[in-house]
């Protein structure tokens, strides 16, 4: 599965959740959703204006971590 | 969201009302079957049958003594009253499930788990009415081939309409499965961010 460490760049930034939602207009609930991981995709767009507001690159706040269930069930 | 025309919403409220005074007559019909036991308790189905003002007789059929005689009326009897008793049940299913659903589209409430649930219920309920059309359509079979005519009143399933429930439950069915995949698509819609 792929989670989203965008919590781990913005400690790095030193930038606030509403700073953030702000910088790239998008509702601090929306943010939220993916910060906690509970968003199911995000937009290229969405990707994007993060990677350009906290200055990084997609995989630096995308990480692939293999599903322990998934390696069970094969 | 577009919001609902008042005239929808009034019609809607409208007939909410109405399926549920039908609920409430619904319930005073699980008396219906009682007094089909009743009939069988009593002997002599056939003539109940034949005397009731429902009963429409084929007119070029000569009824016999010996049909009359050989009438199997308790097989007759049980299989109207479990039929039927099965029938009222379903519909206050349904009839309960459509109020729940209606409720929900009157509050703009269109994709919730309640809704997916109401419609479950809807396809549920369908299933019991087809197996209560099985059970009415063999006793009225009955009424047809051995006292040659048949139900023109309450309870007259045939297999006809057994068949038309069966295409209704189909109907509904799918119904159910494109909605639900509706209300994941919107879930994930939801959570993109």
């Amino acid at each position: 599965m792929v989670k989203l460490t965008l919590n781990v760049v913005m400690a790095e930034r030193n930038i606030s959740s509403q700073e953030l939602a702000a910088a790239i207009d998008i509702t601090p609930a929306n943010l939220s959703i993916l910060k906690t991981g509970k968003a199911k995709a995000i937009r290229f767009s969405t990707l994007e204006k993060i990677c350009r507001v906290l200055e990084c690159q997609p995989g630096d706040i995308l990480k692939y971590v293999a599903d322990p269930t998934e390696s069970e069930d094969e | 969201m577009l919001a609902m025309p008042k005239w929808v919403k009034f019609f809607t409220n409208l007939m909410i009302v109405i399926v549920q005074i039908s609920i409430l007559f619904a319930y005073v019909g699980f008396l219906w079957p009682l007094g089909y036991l009743y009939e069988g308790y009593h002997g002599d189905v056939a003539q109940a049958v034949l005397d009731s003002d429902d009963f429409l007789r084929y007119s070029a059929h000569h009824l016999t003594a010996g049909a009359m005689a050989s009438f199997p009326g308790w097989p007759y009897v049980l299989l109207m009253a479990v039929g039927s008793a099965i029938w009222i049940g379903a519909s206050i299913m349904f009839a309960k499930a459509m109020v729940k659903l209606l409720n929900n589209v009157v509050e703009e409430d269109y994709f919730s788990q309640n809704n997916i649930a109401a419609v479950k219920r809807l396809v549920v309920a369908q299933c019991y009415v087809v197996i209560g059309d099985f059970f009415l359509a063999g006793g009225n079979q009955l009424t047809s081939s051995w006292l040659r005519g048949y139900n023109n009143g309450a309870f007259s399933q045939t297999w006809t309409d057994t068949i038309d429930a069966i295409g209704l439950l189909i109907v509904l069915k799918v119904i159910s499965v494109i909605y639900e995949r509706a209300m994941t698509m919107k879930a994930e819609n939801d959570l993109t961010v």
